[in-house]
């Protein structure tokens, strides 16, 4: 399948501190890649650095084959950093409007008003809305949803997955990574290793406790 | 992704406050007043909305980016001068408003000759440009604390005051007395508000205009050039 993101030995550093190093992977249409690692991890860096919102230092990275800046502007992309990204001042109804021509559906009160919960699933509700995203770059998107909030995502990142939609999405909830990815790479202390539903159940049949049991084999910490 | 164009996407997500929009309204409405009591003084009107605009167009454009709340339109494949573009129209469009109608009401009271004159609207362009461009990476409105308090500072020193206005007060007679002049209304924009004779050189007046060009060009790379990472929620 045709890769729509590529990375190739992208490093990163702030203030001298390694945060990414010789990080290479790809992922195709129609294939959801989970990013899993520490606090610390460099799962945001990286995510951004994808949306071309941070340089690398060193590496590459390609949408489609062409630089970031020019693939983005010929398809759509969506990226979500959670609902601290959402200006509090703004209404749901207001951001909605935003994305869609003439929509004056949702709720009136601004963010600052909304339950952390109701405003992630807002900004994700809106993001999933809009049509034809070839791209879908999460970052946590699970925090803060209730279960029926949860099901919702997964099953809305699964159905954007199987209609050719790629999905780079970052969590700790692995139960839920499980739900969607096809492949994870698992970032620590800089560095990215790449696994397949294969390498973590010889079934393919990918749970939360085989992701954490895989991602300590790979940091050396294998009970 | 987003529908909404830079300028509207930056407007509702960081509008100026809504104290601001009450101020120029006030500004325009005994700016109006002081004109309809003494038509020749368009100076004030104008004055009261420059001091406005050193705050208003400093928009702190780097602490909202830093929260993520420009993420959509910059990862949005907008280019990043068309942000930048939208950032310096959002940020500035109040105070033009609001000097326009004080231009209408000028001109509906006779004076529209002076109110259109080009060093007068040098001076809202400077003020525009340099409180938004120094504003970029600060916190808002803190470009035109500064500068105002670098202003009011100055105007506490005979020397200081005593020394613009020497500057400005005769024609430029020469390429030194040209920068010197350009350079002092730069700082203090106010100094275009008047009659001053340096502020009806065109070279005086160019070399302004260059000035705020390449403060808004430094703006609009500082914003193409810039990272945006993700600051913590606190």
């Amino acid at each position: 399948m045709k890769a729509r993101v590529s990375l190739n030995g992208i490093a990163k550093q702030y203030d001298g501190k390694r945060v990414l190093s010789d990080v290479t992977f790809s992922v195709s249409t129609g294939e959801a890649l989970g990013v899993i690692g520490p606090n610390g991890a460099g799962k945001t860096t990286l995510l951004r650095i994808v949306m071309g919102l941070l340089r690398a230092d060193a590496g590459w990275v390609r949408l489609d084959g062409e630089p970031v800046a020019s693939a983005l502007a010929r398809f759509r992309a969506a990226y979500f950093a959670g609902e601290s990204t959402l200006a509090p001042g703004v209404s749901a109804r207001t951001w909605r409007s935003l994305f869609h021509d003439a929509d004056d559906r949702g709720e009136a009160r601004p963010f600052r008003l909304l339950s952390r919960g109701t405003r992630q699933l807002i900004g994700l509700k809106t993001m999933f809305s809009v049509s034809g995203i070839r791209l879908f770059v999460l970052d946590e998107p699970w925090e803060g949803l209730d279960p029926d909030a949860s099901r919702w995502l997964t099953e809305a990142m699964r159905a954007r997955r199987d209609a050719g939609a790629t999905i780079l999405v970052s969590s700790h909830r692995l139960h839920d990574l499980a739900g969607v990815c096809d492949r994870y790479v698992f970032l620590d202390r800089g560095f990215a290793t790449i696994v397949t539903g294969e390498d973590v159940a010889r079934n393919g049949v990918v749970t939360g406790d085989g992701l954490l049991a895989a991602f300590d084999v790979v940091r050396g910490r294998a009970r | 992704m987003i529908r909404a164009s830079c300028l509207r996407f930056l407007y509702v997500i960081s509008p100026p406050a809504r104290w601001m929009y009450a101020a120029f309204a006030a500004s325009v409405l005994t700016g109006s007043a002081t004109l309809w009591l003494n038509p020749a003084d368009v100076d004030s009107a104008f004055g009261s909305i420059l001091l406005l605009q050193m705050f208003s167009a400093s928009s702190g454009f780097a602490g909202s980016a830093a929260r993520g709340y420009f993420d959509p339109i910059l990862a949005g494949g907008r280019s990043r001068s068309r942000v930048a573009m939208g950032s310096l129209v959002a940020s500035t469009a109040p105070g033009g408003a609001a000097w326009l109608l004080i231009v209408l009401v000028a001109a509906a009271m006779g004076r529209a000759g002076t109110a259109l004159t080009l060093h007068r609207f040098v001076a809202l362009i400077l003020i525009s440009t340099i409180a938004w461009a120094g504003g970029l990476a600060l916190p808002r409105m803190a470009a035109g604390g500064l500068w105002a308090f670098v202003l009011l500072t100055a105007a506490l020193s005979r020397d200081a005051v005593g020394g613009y206005l020497a500057v400005v007060q005769s024609p430029p007679a020469g390429v030194q007395d040209v920068l010197a002049s350009a350079a002092a209304f730069a700082i203090c924009p106010y100094l275009l508000l008047g009659e001053f004779p340096a502020a009806r050189d065109p070279i005086v007046i160019g070399a302004d205009l260059c000035v705020a060009l390449t403060v808004a060009w430094s703006g609009f790379r500082y914003i193409d050039r810039r990272e945006y990472s993700l600051v913590e929620p606190v």
